[in-house]
C-alpha cells in the first residue's frame, strides 16, 4: 500500500528517515536534511561572514554531501563564506588517486577552488612507500597522524578561517566508544564538541554531527552525487572496527541508539582531579602536541632512520634503545627540565644523535640542512600556486 | 574516521594451557587458575586474593558504621551467590578481622512472574528451594515478589514466604504493563528501574539505610556500555560508583565492583556454591541481539576474550568521570530516581536534544504529535523513550503517579515565587 509523505502530506513516501522513522518523499527529505544542517550551523555560529572556509574533501560521500550542501546553503542563506576544498593525497595506488579523480569532477561541477596536498611533499613519503617499510600492521597510525597535520599545513596554505569535516553521527558515537574503550579521558571529552582546536590550530568544525550516516547516503543517491566508494586497499583498524559493528548492531535494534550515544557523550563531564594530557606544542615542527615531539615527527623519525617501529605504541624503550633524545609527556616536564638540559650537552658535545655514527658528523648536518632546504623549497612552491 | 593513536587495546595470544606448567604466584604449587590477564594461581591463594579484595573494597572507604545494618538483594545469580558467601565467611569464625556491620538479605521473586502456563504451587517451590540454599548464611532472609512495585501499600515483603501476596491479579497487572512497552530494550530497562524502585521502598519499609549490591566489574562495563547507548550518559558516573548516595536519603553500596564475572565463577565454583546459582540469565528471555544490554554483554564479553585489558580499561574510565554540573539534583526523574538531564543550558544551543526536536517537528508538520515526542517533564532523558514506549501510562505504580501529582501540587503551592525564564 502506498504511503503519503508525512510532511507535504501530498506526494508519495519513497524512504523511511532513519532518524525518525518518518515516511517522506524525495523532495522533503532533502528539505529536512539541508535546513537541519543549516540549523547545527546557526545554532552553533559555526561561520561569520568573509570567512574562507576550508572543506576536507576525501572524494567520498560525506565529503561530497558535505561540499554540495554547504555551497547550496551558503547560497541559500547568505552565509557569505568563501568555500574552498582541501584534499590530501596520502599516496594510495588504486584508492586515494581514483577518489582524487571525483574530487576533481566535483570541483568543477561545484565550481570551487581545489588544493591537493600530498604526503611525499610534507613528509617526503607516500603511504605505498611507508606501508613496504611499516606492514600492513599499524599502517593507518601513521596515514591518520600524518593527515591531522597535512589537513592544518594545506589549511595554513590556503590561508582558512576554519576547516570543516565530514564527520557525521556514526562516526562521533563510534568515537565516544573509542575512547571509553581505550580509557582516554582527554579524547571523550572533546570528541563531542562541535568545534575543535581554537587554540593554536585551525578550528575544525563537524556540521554533520547530528546527521545520520544513513541519510547522508540516500541524500547522495537520490541527488546522483558523484562520489567514490571503496574501501582503502591496506588493510583497516581491526580495533575501531569492533566499535564500527557494535554501532551499527545498536542501530539495528533501535535507530535512536546513534543520537542518544551522543546525548550521553554531550552529558559526561571528567573528574577535576583527574590526569589531563596537557596540551603544548612540538619542539621541533610547532604542531599542536601533548608529548614534547608530537606524534608525526616521531613516526618521521623512525622512518627517516630506518626504525618504522619508532613511534607505534610506547615509544621511550624504542628511542632510548636507539639513544635518541627522550619524547616525554609535557604532564611531566618539571621532572623532566633537567632530562632535556643534560640531553642538550650531550647533544651539543656528539652535535648530532642520530644512528649515522659519531665519524659521519659532517655528512649528518649537512643531510639534515638538505632536507630542511628540500622542505622549504617544497613549502614554497605550494604558496606560489594561486587560484 | 581514522585518528591519531588508532591502536586499540594490546591484544592476547593464548598460550595452550597456560595455566598447566606454572606454579603459583604466591606459593610453590601448581597453578590452577590464570587471573588479572597473566597471573597463575592456585586454588587456596585464588580464594584468599579473591576475598582479600573484596574485603580491602569494603575495608578502605569505610563503607559502614559498627553495628549498622545494610541491605543485600539477594537475587540468586552468580554474583549474588558469591557475595553471600563472602559475607558469611565475614562474620565467621575464621575471619581474622570479623565484618561489624549486620547484613539483612531481601530476595525478590522475578524468574516466573513471565511463565504464563506456570502454577503458584511451582514459583512457591522455586523460592523454597532458593530459601534452603542460603540457610547456611543464618542471615536474616525477607521475600517479595517483583509485582509488589504495583502495590500501593506498605504491604510488600515478609519474612515468610507463605505470607506472600500470590494471587494472580497483581501478576496479571504487572504483566499487562510490562507488555504494553512496544520495545524489548524499554522492557528490559522497566523492569530494572521498577525493581530498584521497589527495592528503595522496601529499604525504606525496613528502615535500613545503605543497600549492598553484588555487581561485579564485568557488568558494571557492560551498564556503563548499556547507560551510553541508552542515552543516560549523564548517570554514567553516578551509576557505576563504589558509593552512590540518592536523593531519598539512601545509600547504594557496590563492593563486589572490583571483581570480574570470571573470578566470580572461579570462586564460586572452588566453594562447591555453583548449585546456589538459579537466577535465569534473563528473565525476559531475550535473545543475544534483541536488546541493548544484551547485544553490550556479547560486545563487552567477546572484546574480552580477545583483548583482556577491555575490562578493566573501562572501569578506569569511569571512575575519572563525574556527574555534568548541568543536572539538576532537586528535579529526579520519576523512573530511574536520578537527576534530570534534560535542562537546557542557555550557552549549549546546540544539543542532541535540540537537534532530536528539531528533527521531529520539521518532519512532521502536525504540531500536535510533536507535543507526545518531546521530552516529559520530571523524567530524565532516557527514561522519557522508555515511557514513550509504554502503552497507556494508566498501568504505572501508583507511586509513580502519586510522585507526579504531588510534584504539580508542590510547585502549585510555590508558583508564584517561581522566576520562570
Amino acid at each position: 500500500m502506498p504511503v503519503n509523505c508525512i510532511r507535504c502530506n501530498q506526494n508519495r513516501a519513497i524512504l523511511k528517515r532513519p532518524k525518525t522513522g518518518d515516511a517522506m518523499c524525495k523532495e522533503c527529505f532533502f528539505f529536512v536534511f539541508e535546513e537541519e544542517i543549516h540549523k547545527t550551523i546557526t545554532d552553533a555560529k559555526l561561520f561569520k561572514p568573509g570567512e574562507k572556509i576550508g572543506i576536507g574533501a576525501s572524494g567520498g560521500k560525506d565529503s561530497t554531501v558535505l561540499a554540495y550542501v554547504l555551497k547550496t546553503l551558503n547560497e541559500r542563506y547568505n552565509y557569505g563564506v568563501e568555500l574552498v576544498l582541501l584534499s590530501v593525497d596520502e599516496g594510495i595506488t588504486g584508492y586515494r588517486d581514483d577518489s582524487l579523480e571525483s574530487v576533481k569532477r566535483n570541483q568543477i561541477e561545484y565550481n570551487l577552488p581545489l588544493k591537493v596536498i600530498t604526503y611525499e611533499e610534507l613528509y617526503g613519503w607516500t603511504m605505498d612507500e611507508i606501508v613496504k617499510k611499516v606492514g600492513r600492521k599499524n599502517n593507518c597510525t601513521f596515514c591518520g597522524v600524518f593527515r591531522r597535520q597535512a589537513l592544518d599545513r594545506g589549511g595554513l596554505i590556503l590561508g582558512v578561517n576554519k576547516l570543516v569535516t565530514g564527520h557525521n553521527a556514526d562516526d562521533i558515537a563510534e568515537t565516544i566508544f573509542m575512547n571509553i574503550l581505550r580509557g582516554d579521558i582527554g579524547r571523550l571529552q572533546r570528541c563531542t564538541s562541535i568545534t575543535t582546536g581554537n587554540e593554536g590550530a585551525i578550528p575544525r568544525c563537524k556540521p554533520f554531527k547530528y546527521t545520520y550516516e544513513k541519510e547522508i547516503v540516500m541524500y547522495a543517491y537520490f541527488k546522483k552525487l558523484d562520489y567514490f566508494s571503496t574501501e582503502c586497499v591496506y588493510s583497516p583498524n581491526a580495533y575501531r572496527g569492533n566499535a564500527r559493528m557494535f554501532i551499527k548492531d545498536l542501530e539495528a535494534i533501535r535507530a535512536r541508539s546513534i543520537i542518544d550515544i551522543i546525548h550521553s557523550g554531550e552529558k559526561l563531564a571528567v573528574k577535576k582531579d583527574a590526569k589531563l594530557p596537557i596540551q603544548g606544542t612540538c619542539e621541533r615542527c610547532g604542531y599542536i602536541s601533548s608529548m614534547n615531539l608530537c606524534k608525526a615527527c616521531n613516526l618521521l623519525e623512525g622512518l627517516n632512520k630506518g626504525l618504522p617501529k619508532l613511534g607505534i605504541g610506547k615509544t621511550d624503550r624504542l628511542r632510548k634503545q636507539y639513544n635518541l633524545s627522550p619524547a616525554y609527556s609535557l604532564n611531566s616536564s618539571m621532572a623532566n627540565l633537567s632530562l632535556k638540559s643534560s640531553q642538550l650537552s650531550l647533544n651539543s658535545e656528539k652535535d648530532c644523535n642520530c644512528d649515522c655514527g659519531e665519524n659521519s658528523e659532517k655528512s649528518c648536518s649537512n643531510q639534515a640542512k638538505n632536507s630542511n632546504n628540500q622542505l622549504n623549497n617544497k613549502l614554497e612552491t605550494i604558496v606560489d600556486l594561486n587560484f | 574516521m581514522c585518528s591519531n593513536n588508532e591502536g586499540g587495546l594490546t591484544k592476547f595470544e593464548p598460550k595452550p594451557d597456560l595455566a598447566l606448567f606454572r606454579k603459583c604466584l604466591k606459593c610453590d604449587k601448581n597453578s590452577v587458575v590464570v587471573t588479572r590477564i597473566n597471573d597463575a594461581m592456585c586454588k587456596e591463594c585464588f580464594v584468599e586474593y579473591f576475598t582479600h579484595k573484596f574485603r580491602a573494597t569494603i575495608g578502605k572507604s569505610k563503607l559502614f558504621d559498627k553495628d549498622e545494618v545494610v541491605m543485600f538483594p539477594y537475587s540468586s545469580s552468580d554474583s549474588s551467590v558469591a557475595m553471600l558467601h563472602l559475607l558469611f565467611k565475614g562474620v565467621g569464625e575464621e575471619a581474622k578481622k570479623k565484618f561489624t556491620f549486620k547484613t539483612i538479605c531481601v530476595y525478590i521473586e522475578d524468574n516466573y512472574v513471565f511463565e504464563s502456563n506456570s502454577s503458584t504451587h511451582e514459583r512457591i517451590t522455586f523460592m523454597e528451594n532458593v530459601k534452603k540454599s542460603v540457610e547456611y548464611s543464618g542471615f536474616k532472609f525477607y521475600y517479595s515478589l517483583i509485582e509488589n512495585c504495583l502495590e500501593p501499600s506498605k504491604n510488600i515483603v515478609s519474612d515468610e514466604i507463605a505470607k506472600l501476596n500470590l494471587n494472580n491479579e497483581n501478576k496479571e497487572k504487572f504483566l499487562n504493563l510490562i507488555n504494553s512497552c512496544k520495545n524489548q530494550t524499554s522492557k528490559e530497562e522497566l523492569l530494572k528501574r521498577l525493581k530498584t524502585q521497589l527495592i528503595n521502598r522496601i529499604a525504606i519499609e525496613l528502615k535500613i539505610k545503605k543497600i549492598i549490591f553484588p555487581v561485579s566489574c564485568t557488568n558494571l562495563t557492560i551498564d556503563m556500555l548499556t547507560n551510553v547507548a541508552l542515552g543516560k550518559g549523564a548517570h554514567l558516573s553516578i551509576e557505576t560508583s563504589l558509593e552512590e548516595k540518592l536523593s531519598n536519603g539512601l545509600v547504594y553500596v557496590r563492593p563486589l565492583r572490583e571483581l570480574t564475572s570470571k573470578e566470580i565463577a572461579f570462586y564460586n565454583r572452588y566453594n562447591n556454591i555453583d548449585s546456589n546459582i538459579m537466577a535465569k540469565s534473563s528473565s525476559l528471555k531475550n535473545l543475544p541481539n534483541s536488546t541493548i544490554y544484551r547485544l553490550t554483554e556479547k560486545f563487552i564479553n567477546s572484546l574480552q576474550n580477545e583483548y583482556p585489558t577491555t575490562v578493566p580499561t573501562i572501569f578506569r574510565t569511569s571512575d575519572k568521570l563525574t556527574p555534568t554540573d548541568e543536572l539538576c539534583p532537586e528535579d529526579s526523574c520519576m523512573l530511574c530516581e536520578l537527576p534530570v538531564d534534560t535542562i537546557k543550558k542557555i550557552s549549549a544551543n546546540s544539543s542532541a536534544i535540540n537537534d532530536l526536536e528539531y528533527s521531529l517537528s520539521i518532519s512532521r508538520l502536525d504540531n500536535t504529535a510533536i507535543e507526545k515526542l518531546f521530552v516529559l517533564k520530571s523524567v530524565c532523558y532516557s527514561c522519557s523513550v522508555v515511557l514513550k514506549d509504554v502503552g497507556g501510562h494508566g498501568n504505572l505504580p501508583q507511586t509513580i503517579k502519586d510522585k507526579i501529582k504531588s510534584r504539580d501540587n508542590l510547585k502549585d503551592k510555590i508558583k508564584e515565587f517561581l522566576i520562570e525564564d
